[in-house]
Formats: structure tokens, C-alpha cells, sequence
């Protein structure tokens, strides 16, 4: 359906660490190994990096890498490892679900610790990553930067060096050894991505505190407060019209989506002529290794029966969706849908269902995931529209859901 | 002097004999001069005797037999005893029943309206025409609603196919009841399952409409459970009339509880899961999608359907919002 390019997060994913050999020595003692580990299994659930930016013991790292703690506090610990195999607990401060960052305290401090860059990161400047790939010790992994990533809404740095799991939170430095950037995530070989050093600087000034009872009201503040302007911008902008299969629709409505399409013209036995597009918007909120949130979805599908009669060409209609973002039972509930005929344009040979679909975060109060399907049948042909939103405020989904809707029909 | 009837039910069958019993007594055996002659093997040549007693009570004895008899169940011994009337006289394999002459006989019974509805296709002319238009529905609904274009041959080997069931059914639940009626009744049995089919295919119809119309997933749930479940019974209680000797009422209790126990069976494996197992990612919806020409129902403005959508953001299990 897509040929999207699916992130991977450092955790999980496998490739070669090209290690530099700079002089950055003095650099290798300053990034710890995070460990979650949960007591009762009596081993640790994730491993990431992180590293030291105040004299007082802060220390950031992704949220990812601590998000199994923040999904279950009774249940995990946080835990580092020095370069030098030295270990302690860790204590989390804050975090920032929307750019994947976490502060935590160190009870214990070093006397050296990584400044961020004062000065701007210029494209094709050489970047040196550094991080404990899959526990096999620290590595520096040195690559150009190539500016921010387009087709994300969020700021995110494209950095063509190979980031391994495990290094996941480590700093990312310029030449002067300040920090320009947070490793977070890969795509695939020598295609990495860094959170701008701004944004962890932005976190550890903060100065704030969140207690472990209001961590599920502080992801869905977080993501609330995301989720506002990025959506409402989308509302009040017009949608540039994209012609597809003959109606005036639309497609790469911000620079943050993608759209692909298909058709099965290739097929050599085929009853029903197709051709569908789906756009993506590029960002969407990792909150736990089953469950994520925010991601912006629609399709359009055309199909005209090629030698089906009108009965046989119905039934091969399954008004079926689902969700486009991961959850599971403990997080969400089930979809509640209704389904009618909605007035449209048409004339007696044919007629619009419109499907509405919403499931509730349970632990996200007033988020919702939402699914729309718009089905304009004729005899012989039909047009289906769909519409995935995930992590949306009541209002927001139902604005949205009309805007699609008068566009769309 | 007493009329009676003697019922002799045997492994040849149930035969009546009139005969008369006074003081002398009447003798039941196996021998030729025997006044009711049995031909049972585990009957004695003088196996019994019926004679009148004071106040014209009817009495049985047991002539000292190699297997004895018993009456209403209990063991007979060498003095006369009482019997009474209707009782059953075991004796071998025999079972014998005496009856007062002047008793009169039970009503007679009306035809069921199943023997009555087998009896409109008594001809081959109509068993055919109901046969062809069996065939010939399902065929067309097979046409309606195929998964890819239809030729033919396709629609001649689901034809076919069909009448081979039917025909298998129809002999295995015939000779099922010959051995419980006696009768096999295959004419009966093809007239159900012609007609049981027909109404199926009709059912099915009816119920997609209505569905595609609804679009209300419990609602469809419930219409197909008592549709299919009502002709489930129908065709049930109508097995159990071609098939046994069981009352009205048996039928329907029967037939009732047997449907609602394979609806229970199929959906106990629902009702017993676990929350967590009933959660999934897919929306839940009406499946049937038909053409245009077969929706009637009103189209709602998209301000009114909207409106609807906002009570989707009320969740029961989060207490409301």
C-alpha cells in the first residue's frame, strides 16, 4: 500500500557502526549506557545512552528509551553504566513525548559534563555521534549533516551516519565537541535522524518535575498541545485540488505528507479496474512499544467493475477499517461506529455511506483515534475515501472529519 | 361372558383378535389348540389363562411356564390375579393387551398439516416444478451474489451439487426413519428439504436487504439469529413429524431446544472470552454492501449524520465523557 520508509528506532534496529577515530577520547567517558529493568524478571528491558549536561547530574536521553519506566513505574527501574562499568540508579525528572526526549537525574554526578552548541549547524558540517550500539561498548559514529527532514512537521535532522539500537539518546557533537544533536532514530543504512540539540537545551531548563502519578496526564497535555496548531493549520488552509480518477480531490496537503499510489493494471485476471492513492503525514508520537499516537492517514480508492454485475460488484465492497496506529486493550478501546446514507449529489443509481468510527486512549483522557470512510457506489462504480486520525481532541476530530467530508464529496 | 379385544403385539407386528372370555377360561400359547395362538419360542404350548372372576373381574394366571410371565411389570405367579384392563402381559417377546369390546375406541386423529403439505406434492409433475424452482433460486442468488463473473458450467455444478445433497439427506434421514416410524417418508423428506431450501435462500435475501438498509451491526445480529433460527425450528419440527411418532407439542419443545442449543454452542465461545480478548484494531460494521437499486432507505444530511457522530465519543467502559 505504501512504500513509506517505515523509521525504525534505534532499539530495534541492526546495521554496522563505523567507528572514527578522532580526538574525541576524552569524549567516550562523558555517555552513559541507560538500562530499564524491570526487578521482578530480574534482567533489563531496554538499553539506550544518554549523556550528562549540567554539573548537578542531568542527564538526557530519548523517551523511548525510558518509555517502558514511564508506561509502568511500579514495575521498572532506571539504571546507568559508566564507560567505566561504574552503575547507579536513575532518577526521571521530565520528559517530551513529542520529540522523543527524557531528563533524568543523576544521584550521583561527574565533574565533566557536554555543553549544547551555541553556534547553528550548517549542512554537510560533520557530525560524531556517539553511543553504546547493542551493548557492545561505546562507539563513535562520524557523518554530515543534511539539514532538517523535509516532510516532517516536527524539526528533525537528517544525519547520514549509521545509528545502531542502543545509541538511542546518546549526544550527537560538532567538531568543538558541543552537542548539536540527540541520536534518535534510523531508516536504514547511513540514514539516521537527530533531535536538534534545541529542543533537549529547552527540556533540561525547564526545570520541571513531573511525579509518576501524573505521567499519563503529562503525555496527553503533551500531545494535546501538539496536536492543536498541527491540525488546526490543516483546517484553516485550503487544500490544493489533485485530480484523481477524474474527481477534484486533493493530495500532499502539507509539506509533512506523502502520497503513493497504485493500480492493478499489471493484473491479468481482474474483475474490477483499480486505482488508489494514500497519503501520510510523516510524524507521529512513539508513547510505547505497542502504542503509538498521532498519526494522519487518508486514502482514496477508485474501482469500476470490468465484467462483475451490479449485485457481484457490491458484494465485493467490504466497508472494513483499521487503525493506523498500534495500540492494544490496555490503552485503547474498541472502535464504536456509525454508518448512513448521507445525502450527496447523486441521482437514484447511486448513493454515499459515510462510516464513523471512534476509539478512546484510556489512559489519554479526552484523546480519541477516529476513523471516517466515505463509499459513493453507482452501479458499476464507486469511489472510497478513508480518513485515519489518531490522538485528537472531540472538536479537532470532527472539524476534521467535515472538512474531509465537503472535500471529498 | 365377557367381549374383549386381545391385542397382540409381536415381532411381526400388532394384531387384533375379538374373543370371549367366560368362566372356563381362555389359554394363550403356543400350541395349535390354544385358544390365541402365539408364535414365540419363548412361549410355553400352555402358557397362560384369562377367565372371568366374581363381579366379572377379568383374572390372568401363569400356567407354570419355563419363562414365566409378567403383568404391568410385576412377575406372575401360579394363581389367578386380577388384571386390568390395558395393562401389558409380557410373555417371551410377547406382549399382550386385553381390551373391553364395549369400551369403544379413541377419537380419530386429524391429519397434521405436514402430511398435508406432503400430500400437495403427491404427483411427479408437482414434485418436479417444486424441485426446479428450488434449483433454480439457488442458482440465482449463487448468480447475484458471486465472488467473480459466472458461466454456465459453474451455475450447472452448484445445480448439481445441490440436488446430490438433497438426495443424499433425503435417503439417510429416510432410512433413519424407517427405522423409528417404520416408513421412510422419502417424498416427505425431498418436499422439506426442497421448500426448506427455497425459504433459506429467501430468508438470506430478505435479510440483506433489510441489513444493507439498516446498517446497525447488533440489529443485524438479532434479525439473523431469529430468522434463521425460526426456520431452523420450522424445518426441525417437520423432520420430527415425517420422521417419528412424537406429539404436536414434543415437536415444538424438541425442535426449540435443539436450535437453541447449537446458537448457545456457537456463540458460547463469544460469551466466554475474556475482555481483552474481545478487543481488536478493526471497526465494526454491517458487512453487506448491495446496489443502489436496493436501497430504500432515507439519506440524512451530512449536518444531521454528523450531529449522530457525536455520541461515538461517549465510551460506557470510561463512565461516559
Amino acid at each position: 500500500m505504501t512504500k513509506h520508509l517505515l523509521v525504525g528506532f534505534l532499539l530495534f534496529f541492526m546495521a554496522h557502526a563505523a567507528i572514527a577515530q578522532e580526538s574525541f577520547e576524552e569524549y567516550y567517558d562523558l555517555v552513559y549506557q541507560i538500562r530499564v529493568v524491570s526487578p521482578q524478571a530480574g534482567s533489563k528491558s531496554s538499553i539506550g545512552s544518554g549523556f550528562q549536561v549540567s554539573k548537578d547530574g542531568l542527564i538526557i536521553t530519548n523517551y523511548h528509551v525510558v518509555s517502558a519506566y514511564v508506561q509502568s513505574p511500579e514495575t521498572h527501574e532506571i539504571e546507568y553504566q559508566s564507560h567505566t562499568g561504574l552503575k547507579g540508579g536513575l532518577e526521571l525528572l521530565d520528559f517530551d513525548v513529542v520529540n522523543d526526549l527524557a531528563l533524568l537525574r543523576h544521584s550521583n554526578p561527574s565533574e565533566r559534563v557536554l555543553s549544547f552548541a551555541s553556534s547553528e549547524l550548517k549542512k554537510g558540517e560533520t557530525v560524531y555521534a556517539l553511543g553504546n550500539p547493542r551493548d557492545y561498548g561505546t562507539s563513535l559514529v562520524k557523518g554530515p549533516n543534511n539539514g532538517m527532514v523535509e516532510h516532517s512537521y516536527d524539526d528533525q535532522i537528517l544525519f547520514s551516519g549509521s545509528l545502531n539500537p542502543g545509541m538511542s539518546g546518546g549526544p550527537a557533537l560538532n567538531a568543538d565537541g558541543e552537542v548539536v544533536g540527540v541520536n534518535v532514530a534510523t531508516a536504514g543504512s547511513q540514514l539516521s535522524f537527530l533531535v536538534p540539540a534545541a529542543k533537549a537545551e529547552l527540556l533540561a531548563r525547564a526545570n520541571r518535575v513531573v511525579v509518576q502519578e501524573d505521567y499519563q496526564e503529562e503525555i496527553t497535555r503533551q500531545i494535546k498541545v501538539w496536536q492543536r496548531p498541527r491540525i488546526q493549520a490543516l483546517l484553516d488552509q485550503p487544500w490544493p485540488t489533485e485530480p484523481f480518477a477524474g474527481e477534484p480531490l486533493f493530495g500532499e496537503i502539507r509539506k509533512d505528507f506523502q502520497c503513493w499510489g497504485y493500480t492493478n493494471d499489471d493484473q491479468k485476471e481482474r474483475y474490477v479496474a483499480t486505482a488508489s492513492k494514500s497519503c501520510r503525514a510523516g510524524n507521529s508520537l512513539y508513547l510505547d512499544s505497542e502504542l503509538r499516537a498521532g498519526e494522519l492517514y487518508f486514502s482514496f480508492a477508485h474501482s469500476e467493475s470490468l465484467s462483475l454485475t451490479a449485485t457481484q460488484f457490491a458484494r465485493s465492497i467490504k466497508p472494513w477499517m483499521s487503525a493506523n496506529n498500534e495500540s492494544k486493550f490496555e490503552h485503547s478501546t474498541n472502535y464504536q461506529c456509525l454508518a448512513d446514507f448521507v445525502e450527496g449529489s447523486e441521482t437514484e443509481k447511486a448513493y454515499t455511506r459515510v462510516t464513523t468510527c471512534v476509539r478512546a486512549f484510556k489512559k489519554l483522557p479526552g484523546l480519541f483515534d477516529s476513523l471516517l470512510m466515505i463509499e459513493r457506489i453507482e452501479n458499476k462504480q464507486k469511489l472510497v475515501t478513508h480518513l485515519s486520525i489518531s490522538a485528537l481532541e472531540k472538536d479537532q476530530i470532527q472539524d476534521f472529519n467535515r472538512k474531509f467530508m465537503e472535500a471529498s464529496l | 361372558m365377557k367381549q374383549a379385544v386381545i391385542q397382540i403385539h409381536d415381532k411381526g407386528g400388532v394384531r387384533m383378535e375379538k374373543v370371549s372370555i367366560g368362566r372356563g377360561g381362555l389359554t394363550v400359547g403356543r400350541a395349535w389348540s390354544s385358544d390365541v395362538i402365539l408364535q414365540d419360542k419363548y412361549v410355553d404350548p400352555d402358557h397362560l389363562t384369562l377367565s372371568v372372576g366374581d363381579g366379572g373381574v377379568i383374572l390372568v394366571a401363569d400356567l407354570a411356564t419355563t419363562n414365566g410371565s409378567s403383568v404391568a411389570g410385576k412377575r406372575l405367579s401360579g394363581e389367578a390375579k386380577p388384571y386390568r384392563l390395558g395393562d401389558v402381559i409380557k410373555i417371551g417377546d410377547t406382549n399382550i393387551r386385553v381390551f373391553d369390546q364395549s369400551a369403544g375406541v379413541a377419537a380419530t386423529s386429524l391429519r397434521s398439516g405436514w402430511y398435508l403439505l406432503a400430500e400437495k406434492f403427491n404427483s411427479g409433475a408437482t414434485i418436479t416444478a417444486l424441485t426446479l424452482l428450488t434449483l433454480a433460486f439457488a442458482a440465482l442468488v449463487d448468480w447475484l451474489f458471486a465472488a467473480k463473473p459466472l458461466n454456465a458450467g459453474d451455475i450447472l455444478i452448484s445445480v448439481f451439487a445441490l440436488l446430490v445433497g438433497l438426495l443424499l439427506c433425503a435417503l439417510v434421514l429416510g432410512f433413519i426413519a424407517k427405522l423409528i416410524r417404520g416408513e421412510s417418508g422419502l417424498r416427505s423428506l425431498w418436499v422439506l428439504g426442497c421448500i426448506s431450501i427455497l425459504l433459506l435462500n429467501v430468508i438470506s435475501l430478505l435479510l440483506m436487504v433489510t441489513r444493507f438498509n439498516l446498517q446497525n451491526v447488533d440489529v443485524a445480529h438479532w434479525l439473523s439469529v431469529i430468522g434463521f433460527g425460526a426456520l431452523s425450528v420450522w424445518g426441525l419440527v417437520g423432520l420430527f413429524s415425517y420422521m417419528s411418532y412424537l406429539g404436536t407439542r414434543n415437536k415444538w419443545i424438541c425442535s426449540i431446544l435443539i436450535v437453541l442449543s447449537v446458537f448457545a454452542f456457537i456463540r458460547s465461545d463469544e460469551w466466554l472470552k475474556e475482555d481483552h480478548e474481545l478487543w481488536n484494531a478493526y471497526s465494526r460494521t454491517e458487512e453487506i454492501t448491495l446496489p443502489p437499486a436496493l436501497l430504500f432507505k432515507d439519506r440524512v444530511s451530512a449536518d444531521e449524520y454528523q450531529q449522530e457522530t457525536d455520541l461515538l465519543f461517549d465510551f460506557e467502559e470510561l463512565g461516559g465523557s
